[in-house]
């Protein structure tokens, strides 16, 4: 009723589809991460640490 | 190498500080005030804007968008204006943004006590409200990119990038959720009904949670920890995936605050499996930010800012491995409706959010005032009070919550409800809402005593000015939208998407096609990449150095997740729905009683979907359809039973019975904590304003008969009077214009369309379960 089974006709494939959407997406992205350069990711990781003069 | 001093607008910072811990107080309050209502009803003070129904929103409310709300502004103007040694883009925003920000949270304040309220959670305040808040979080996204824009500093540290997931996401899901048609200048009905309406709340709700309450705040925890640590974080590339993997997961789940309804079977999967899959990014963000103290963790025995972040990660890892727990649909079962979800956001509000916010202010305060704290002492005696309280609270929850859960559900070996009368997990659960009204006020006493710290540190020294120096030219590179956005390793992304859907979607020859072209395009991918793998890089580095690209990307990957979920079940045919005789449109007594029902906030207490459980079935009736809300402006599926399901009380109890309820509900169900409602008997329903809200409701196409306001006052009082008749015969005399008449009215009617004789019965199996369950069942509301 109330467009359940309508749904679920094919709507059944979203989760599957949706959830190998993002398990590319992640592995891109991990894929990136992994390749960024030493340089960059030291100079990234350091930028909380710069100091500030205070008055 | 020529340089140029900037200064930091720090003032700002300052104000949303002390904002802050003012409203973190009042949310405190408010929230051991409710939970002493719960354990005593008395507390409620037969007072209408005292009532828990009414209060429990502005605590709610004051929690998130006042206290958490001020501290992420205060952190992400702090943090940004350092990282990328620019001073915010506009003072004058910066101040509007401030006050702004102020005079919508006391607009919530005053509002939301005189019963003025959206009757959706966390998502309460009225549509002016709405529009002042959307514009004020324009005017900080445009303060903040603006300050991106203009920046000193080539690289985007993964702090930022947490906060421009919150910017656009909040905004998206804000008006996502607000959609609405005004019918005054204090009311309105959302766009969305029923099922979807519950999508809507919870796509909004469980992502108010994600990027309100999370992501700002992981943000600040990875500029903060390191700078507290005095050593960079843990693991930089761990920080992209962990921010990646989060915005991308966190969009999906959702649908798990629905589970076990009549939310189609897909959703509720896809709710699930994306909360689990939560799980990983969760915790290798609690890793990263633990693991950053390596070699300093004999700090935490001397120093507050430490102790207090390091218990707020931990919280975070806890609170994030309970919440996929409580998506899997059999621990659902058991935990949802009861408090033990009620623990389980606390442990995420006071043990990651108030601890954070904590450590933030106790290393923030100082530097901002050019001091020292005032008492070490008295920050860590807030600490161990803190984690007391918290300790207090959600254990207390836990055993409550999972009491709740299995003696509701308990069903005896013969065949019949082990605690038929609702009221047994009250009293039984009683002493641990007591425990949690003292959990609550230890952490509020440990609040207290850090704003005392604050304040004397405040007092002890002056406001600071901030400098630093930069290079006129800073260098930027980054790259424009077009080239961050269309390339080959985008493209490679989207055509292994597209094949890899084809392939679950399609059967047969496209399947296999969609495989072959799958794997192919994957080999071809990783040999380009092996081939120019140094542009490849080049293009990822680039992109984490371009804002604006990198937001369209965030706000594609934010949008994807909703759409899939949300889009479906907007664009059904309703009109196919109003054939099976679930649901007819409500009289106008019947609307103005339910508009009285949820401004009371019964929806706080009360849910109206009854779940396909035998012991749910047995003591409320059949289960909950779908079909049975499409006309409910807003849904009122609920989240939460302190009193039972209300789906199918209509004509459980004379009219006499709701009236003396509404009066005394202990009169009626000796034990109940509900509280009194006189002013419903005082007060007049507003009869008049029906015609505007029934004009609103036909514009989004509920098919209410066309009527003047004669004819829609006269059958009010045709309604009204027989039930005032009704309660005549009972000794009442009361006038047909009462709000008590249009609640009576109102709940007289629930689940009743299900019960009519049926066109098509063999889709509508147990209505006799639910004949037999009302006898047995010795229910309240």
């Amino acid at each position: 009723m109330f467009k359940e089974l309508q749904l679920a006709d094919w709507a059944g494939i979203v989760a599957v589809a949706a959830f190998f959407a993002t398990a590319a997406v992640f592995v891109a992205v991990v894929v990136g991460a992994l390749r960024m350069p030493r340089r960059k990711v030291l100079h990234d990781a350091a930028l909380p640490l710069e100091k500030e003069t205070r008055k | 190498m020529s340089t140029k001093t900037v200064e930091y607008n720090d003032g700002v910072v300052r104000q949303f500080v002390l904002a802050s811990i003012f409203w973190g107080v009042i949310a405190m309050l408010a929230g051991v005030v409710i939970a002493g209502q719960m354990a005593f009803y008395r507390l409620n003070f037969d007072t209408q804007w005292l009532t828990f129904g009414r209060l429990r929103p502005l605590h709610t409310n004051a929690a998130i968008f006042a206290f958490v709300g001020n501290m992420i502004f205060a952190g992400i103007y702090h943090s940004t204006q350092r990282l990328t040694r620019t001073r915010l883009a506009s003072d004058f925003l910066s101040s509007l943004h401030f006050w702004g920000w102020q005079a919508i949270i006391v607009s919530a304040a005053v509002t939301l006590p005189l019963g003025l309220t959206r009757g959706k959670e966390y998502a309460e305040l009225i549509w002016p409200i709405n529009i002042a808040v959307t514009f004020i979080w324009v005017v900080f996204a445009v303060n903040f990119f603006w300050t991106l824009a203009v920046r000193n500093e080539k690289s985007l540290y993964v702090a930022i990038w947490f906060y421009i997931a919150t910017i656009i996401t909040v905004a998206m899901l804000y008006i996502g959720n607000h959609l609405q048609i005004p019918t005054s200048l204090t009311h309105s009905y959302p766009i969305f009904a029923g099922v979807q309406d519950a999508l809507v709340q919870w796509w909004y709700g469980h992502n108010a949670v994600a990027f309100f309450l999370t992501t700002p705040v992981l943000g600040i925890m990875y500029y903060y920890l390191p700078k507290a640590a005095e050593r960079p974080v843990y693991s930089y590339r761990l920080s992209v995936v962990h921010f990646w993997s989060l915005v991308f997961i966190y969009i999906w789940a959702g649908p798990h605050h629905l589970l076990n309804t009549a939310l189609p079977e897909w959703l509720q999967s896809l709710g699930m499996i994306f909360s689990l899959m939560l799980w990983a990014p969760s915790w290798g963000g609690m890793l990263n930010g633990l693991l950053t103290l390596r070699g300093a963790w004999n700090k935490l025995r001397t120093d507050p800012v430490l102790k207090f972040l390091a218990a707020g990660v931990t919280f975070y890892g806890m609170s994030t491995f309970e919440g996929p727990l409580l998506a899997i649909r059999s621990v659902n079962a058991v935990s949802h409706y009861t408090d033990w979800t009620i623990g389980h956001v606390h442990s995420g509000t006071l043990g990651w959010n108030s601890f954070m916010a904590a450590g933030m202010f106790y290393w923030l305060v100082p530097r901002l005032w050019n001091t020292k704290l005032h008492s070490t002492k008295l920050a860590d005696l807030h600490f161990w009070t803190g984690m007391i309280g918290i300790l207090l609270y959600i254990a207390s929850m836990w055993v409550s919550g999972i009491t709740q859960g299995l003696m509701l559900n308990a069903v005896t070996p013969d065949g019949v409800l082990a605690h038929p009368n609702f009221l047994d997990a009250v009293t039984t659960t009683h002493a641990m809402l007591v425990t949690r009204m003292v959990g609550g006020a230890i952490f509020l006493f440990g609040f207290l005593l850090l704003a005392y710290n604050i304040a004397r540190t405040v007092l002890s020294g002056a406001p600071a000015t901030a400098t630093v120096e930069v290079p006129l030219d800073p260098g930027k590179e980054g790259m424009g939208l077009a080239r961050g956005i269309f390339n080959a390793p985008m493209l490679y992304s989207f055509l292994i998407i597209l094949f890899g859907t084809l392939w679950g979607v399609g059967k047969g020859a496209v399947a296999t096609i969609s495989l072959v072209l799958l794997v192919e395009t994957a080999l071809v991918a990783m040999i380009h990449m092996s081939i120019s793998g140094k542009k490849w890089g080049e293009w990822y580095e680039r992109l984490l150095e371009s804002w604006l690209p990198f937001s369209v990307l965030t706000l594609l990957a934010v949008v994807i997740g909703g759409m899939i979920q949300i889009l479906p079940t907007v664009f059904i045919d309703q009109t196919k729905n109003e054939d099976g005789g679930w649901q007819k449109v409500y009289r106008p007594l019947e609307l103005a009683g339910r508009d009285i029902y949820v401004r009371e906030g019964c929806y706080t207490c009360h849910s109206q979907m009854i779940r396909p459980f035998v012991g749910e079935v047995m003591r409320y009736g059949a289960s909950g359809r779908l079909a049975e809300s499409i006309y409910d402006f807003p849904f009122q599926w609920g989240s939460k039973r302190t009193g039972p399901d209300l789906q199918r009380v209509g004509l459980k109890y004379p009219n006499v019975w709701h009236f003396q309820h509404m009066m005394n509900p202990r009169s009626t169900s000796p034990g109940s904590t509900m509280p009194n409602y006189p002013w419903l008997m005082r007060q007049r329903a507003d009869l008049e304003a029906l015609e505007n809200k029934i004009a609103v409701q036909k514009r989004m196409g509920v098919p209410f008969p066309d009527r003047s306001k004669e004819e829609i006052l006269a059958d009010c009082r045709e309604q009204g009077g027989a039930i005032v008749a009704d309660l005549g015969k009972s000794g009442i005399q009361i006038s047909p214009d009462r709000k008590i008449i249009a609640l009576i009215a109102y709940l007289q009617q629930l689940g009743q369309y299900g019960k009519r004789p049926d066109p098509q019965p063999t889709e509508n199996p147990g209505l006799e379960t639910v004949v037999e369950g009302e006898k047995q069942a010795n229910t309240e509301p």
